[in-house]
């Protein structure tokens, strides 16, 4: 047997210190990973083990000036499944597919889809979701959440807006205001092993939701039912397309009401209404029919686009509904996908903002306190009216054939007479014009807390001459939207400063606790208060003794301006009638425009629209505690 | 035979017990979550590896106590049936896992790799201490022909033991020779053998780009989850017991990527210590084998010294992918009854070799 020689022991010890270096380079390799790196595969880690499910935020409530609760939260559920932990796929798929009435081969494809958690559907009735509690299917989570509830359905549909399937906002105060109402959605983490069961003893960290906060509007239900029956009412009894009323606090900007109808059900957005049906397709633009016959030209060259300024035609396209919705409701009433999407749009368009229109007379208020700020009238000029005015080459006619006669200012508003704005507007020129109508405000959109508010389209300046200055001056070849002309109303008669319409007064807690007010005075003074008291003056006299006086209540002091238009094309003797009020006439509380959309029969504004407010008027004064005289 | 016997090493004892129980304590925490998933136990792989522990630690003791000189008759024989073994698993072996490794005796279950290890330590040291030792170019040879059938045999279905036999010969050679520079070359030939080997088969190409980049690639999931459990360790670790990796996110938690789970709860500091640990063992190897009476006996804790080296030193660079991936086990932690039983016989014969140092040799 050998003897272990001295190189031998010296080869072991070389090996020794080889391993030694290797380990040694190993522990630092070692301490790289789990020092320099730690953080960063420990999250990798975290992320790996942790799993996330969110709770949803209750979102805020909508509620009127006085508290009623507009939009409320129901209890829904989400059943959502967890794929690793399914024990009978085709029990879970069943049953699924029956209380869910979801097609088998929907609900296996997310049954059998390997993820750690596929929802399956959402906003399931509470009963329902107890009912799949109650079969103890293994991997099958019942979540509960909230889902958008509107106690008065259709009431206000078009200005609260509702939500969609994530309950965020899809169209009006709903989009306007997510970020107060939407909340912060909680989480639940849980600590899972690799097939996704929960660790029963490693507890979970739970962040609870923030429930978003209840947005108080100045909405009066009371007014706005009102508004709402008495919108349906005259669009019965007139046949119209539709009718759209708003009424309005003109000292403050504060809007009671506003409906477009007719109204859709908010609990059941994607139901198209027989009224929305795609039928041929016809401009919103409309004329004076006052004037009807006189403006066609002019009126048709500015919806030819030239020197329009189309800046946004008031477009307000909500792409964001979940298509899905759509695209089952598209088999239900027999449209494709994008007719019904197109309909849809139109049913939830809110016309008060939304959509622009020619004013026609009610525009004169604008050229008269233009006119009067300027000094180039006063109440007792005199005018003579033959039953119409030459305006350069152009004969424009008066809707009064015969004409007026020898008329003052006064006689000349309460006779809404075409020749004698025509003249206050060539007084004043293109130039003092363009200026008022900046200063008013009609340039800008006005502000309101609604999205799609559409833009003034409005003549270029430079393409304006005699002739379209003339059509300007009662209210026609140019489009502002009825929400634009009742704020500007507001602003001449308030004593001349500019208001801001809103519906969003201050945002408060779930037990009333205040959490912010909204600011939204303007408070540009755009009207001297001499002229401002003219105006109201001007327009009690049309509503006592001029063409208004169908807005007349005894005891009340009422001031108004009636319109009648038609719209483009003019051949298709199609008319909108409308009429603006406001109440008390010396110290205005409240202001009131009604627009009826395409009434058959009788269509003068004073004969249909006028009414309509008066029949407001009688029953908000007293509901507002303005005591008759 | 008259060797007077002294004490056995208490230090390598102390160390190899302390290893054998916290191997034990740490496979029952990484194995508890599959045993109780896949067999509805616990307990199931911690009760099948006390077994082998017990046996392991029986054989330890005969091994201890009897004359390591003893085993000189059976170097061949032994070999011989390594071979035997080795060629039988591949006609008769059971598959688990996809490899066929395994033998089944009655309820025993047994992998002939692991047998030749200590077989082969076993014939090289008995072959080399036989040989002329001045004709080392013909030695090395020799020693390379009389491998070569058990490495390919082993490698056949099991790459990653039969490279360790091979560095267990490679070793031993060098040992035996007192020469460095023909083992530059070995090592040199090594590498650019490895270098075509790996470049012949794509999937070999394929596992290097996993190495550099594990992240973006499928099969770097066992990689990376062995990574995240190392970073989530931490300097002092979750705490013995507390791993999330080992629930099902790192494969087969107790076997080849033990370490990073012991990385997770034990933290850098418990990692180091282990190593450390593996390190002391190491030396007290090359202090018996320098000390060993005959050149038999040196070359004997040599073999133990060199497969207890290179499976520790691989084991860890694999699982902080310091290399690419390749299936070694750590000694006496990572589950396996065959691999600590013969682990546990290869220290006792260590322990023998250490009686006898302690004594005058004889001739």
């Amino acid at each position: 047997m050998q003897k272990t020689r001295s190189f031998h022991r010296r080869k072991m010890v070389v090996i020794f210190l080889g391993c030694a270096l290797l380990l040694l380079l190993l522990i630092g390799r070692l301490a790289q990973l789990m020092i320099a790196d730690s953080e960063h595969y420990a999250t990798l880690a975290k992320d790996l083990h942790e799993r996330e499910r969110s709770i949803k935020a209750a979102r805020g409530r909508i509620l009127d000036r006085n508290g009623t609760v507009l939009a409320d939260n129901r209890t829904v559920c989400t059943v959502s499944v967890i794929h690793s932990q399914i024990e009978e796929p085709e029990r879970v798929i069943t049953v699924l597919a029956k209380e869910l009435s979801l097609s088998e081969e929907t609900v296996r494809k997310r049954v059998e889809k390997v993820s750690s958690i596929e929802r399956i559907r959402q906003n399931v009735d509470k009963e329902i979701g107890d009912r799949i509690r109650s079969y103890n299917l293994a991997g099958v989570k019942v979540d509960e959440d909230y889902r958008r509830y509107y106690p008065f359905g259709s009431m206000a549909s078009k200005v609260l807006g509702f939500t969609g399937g994530d309950n965020q906002g899809i169209i009006g105060l709903e989009v306007e205001y997510e970020e107060e109402l939407s909340g912060t959605p909680g989480r639940i983490l849980t600590l899972t092993d690799a097939r996704g069961v929960e660790l029963p003893d490693t507890g979970e960290s739970r962040e609870e939701p923030v429930a978003g906060s209840d947005l108080v509007t100045s909405l009066d239900y009371n007014i706005q039912k009102y508004a709402e029956q008495a919108a349906y009412q005259v669009m019965e009894q007139k046949q119209a397309d539709s009718v759209s009323i708003l009424i309005m606090n003109p000292q403050n900007g504060e809007i009671y009401a506003m409906t477009n109808v007719p109204e859709f059900d908010l609990n059941d957005p994607y139901t198209l209404l027989p009224e929305y049906l795609p039928e041929t397709a016809e401009g919103a633009a409309g004329t004076d029919g006052e004037n009807a016959l006189a403006a066609g030209q002019v009126v048709s060259a500015a919806a030819d686009g030239q020197g329009v300024s189309a800046e946004n035609a008031g477009a307000q396209s909500v792409s964001a509904a979940a298509e899905g919705q759509v695209a089952s409701a598209a088999d239900a009433a027999g449209l494709s996908g994008e007719a019904l999407q197109d309909a849809l749009n139109r049913m939830w368009r809110n016309g008060c903002i939304n959509d622009t229109y020619e004013p026609g007379s009610t525009f004169k208020i604008i050229t008269a306190s233009a006119g009067l700020e300027a000094g180039v009238v006063s109440l007792n000029d005199g005018f003579s009216c033959p039953g119409f005015k030459i305006v350069e080459d152009r004969r424009i006619r008066c809707h009064k054939v015969g004409g007026h006669g020898a008329e003052t200012f006064v006689q000349g508003i309460q006779n809404s007479c075409n020749p004698v704005f025509i003249e206050v507007g060539l007084r004043l020129g293109v130039d003092r014009y363009f200026a008022y109508f900046d200063q008013f405000g009609l340039n800008q959109k006005t502000g309101i807390d609604l999205p799609g508010e559409a833009a003034t389209i409005m003549h270029k300046k430079e393409n304006v001459g005699e002739v379209e200055l003339a059509t300007i001056s009662f209210g026609q070849s140019f489009q502002i939207t009825p929400v634009q002309l009742a704020a500007t109303v507001s602003s001449i008669i308030n004593g001349g400063i500019r208001v801001t319409p809103h519906l969003g007064v201050r945002v408060q807690d779930r037990d009333g606790t205040l959490l912010g007010v909204f600011q939204h005075e303007d408070g540009r003074r755009i009207l001297s208060e001499e002229t401002s008291k003219t105006m109201r003056y001007l327009l009690e006299q049309v509503v006592d003794g001029g063409s208004g006086k169908n807005a007349y209540i005894e005891g009340y002091r009422i001031g108004g301006k009636t319109a009648t238009s038609e719209t483009l094309p003019r051949s298709a003797n199609k008319y909108i009638s409308s009429f603006i009020g406001f109440a008390p006439a010396d110290d205005p509380q409240v202001l009131g425009l009604c627009i009826i959309n395409n009434p058959q029969g009788v269509y003068y504004g004073g004969t249909i629209a006028a009414p309509v407010i008066r029949g407001m008027f009688e029953n908000i004064l007293p509901y507002l505690g303005i005591e008759r005289a | 035979m008259h060797t007077k016997y002294g004490k056995a090493d208490s230090v390598l004892l102390v160390i190899v017990l302390f290893l054998a129980v916290f191997g034990m304590v740490v496979l029952y925490s990484m194995s508890a979550y599959n045993g109780r998933v896949r067999f509805g136990d616990s307990a199931y792989y911690f009760k099948k590896q006390l077994l082998a522990l017990t046996l392991g630690l029986a054989a330890m003791y005969v091994v201890a106590c009897m004359d390591y000189h003893t085993l000189l008759r059976f170097a061949v024989p032994a070999y011989l049936l390594s071979l035997a073994l080795s060629g039988a698993v591949l006609l008769f072996g059971d598959t688990y896992n996809g490899s066929q490794r395994w033998l089944s005796i009655g309820p025993l279950s047994f992998q002939p790799s692991e047998f030749a290890k200590p077989a082969v330590i076993l014939l090289l040291a008995y072959a080399v201490s036989r040989m002329d030792q001045k004709k080392s170019g013909r030695m090395i040879a020799a020693v390379m022909l009389m491998v070569l059938p058990i490495i390919g045999l082993v490698g056949t279905n099991n790459l990653s033991t039969a490279v360790i036999i091979l560095g267990i010969a490679v070793l031993m050679i060098f040992i035996s020779n007192p020469r460095y520079l023909p083992f530059l070359w070995i090592l040199l030939a090594g590498t650019g053998f490895l270098g075509i080997f790996l470049s012949l088969e794509s999937y070999r190409l394929e596992r290097l780009a996993i190495w550099r980049n594990p992240e973006q690639y499928e099969k770097g999931f066992q990689t990376m989850q062995g990574l995240y459990a190392i970073g989530s360790g931490g300097l002092f670790g979750r705490g013995l017991g507390n791993s999330l990796q080992k629930l099902g996110f790192v494969p087969e938690a107790q076997n080849d990527m033990i370490f990073s789970v012991i990385c997770e709860e034990l933290g850098l500091f418990g990692a180091a210590l282990l190593m450390l640990l593996f390190l002391l063992l190491i030396w007290r190897f090359m202090v018996i084998a320098t000390h060993a009476p005959d050149l038999f006996g040196s070359l004997l804790v040599a073999g133990i010294m060199g497969h207890i080296a290179i499976q520790v030193i691989l084991n860890i660079a694999v699982v902080t992918n310091t290399i690419p991936n390749t299936g070694i086990t750590l000694p006496f932690i990572s589950y396996g009854g065959t691999s600590v039983l013969f682990l546990l016989a290869e220290m006792g014969l260590a322990l023998s070799v250490s009686r006898c140092s302690a004594c005058p040799g004889r001739q």
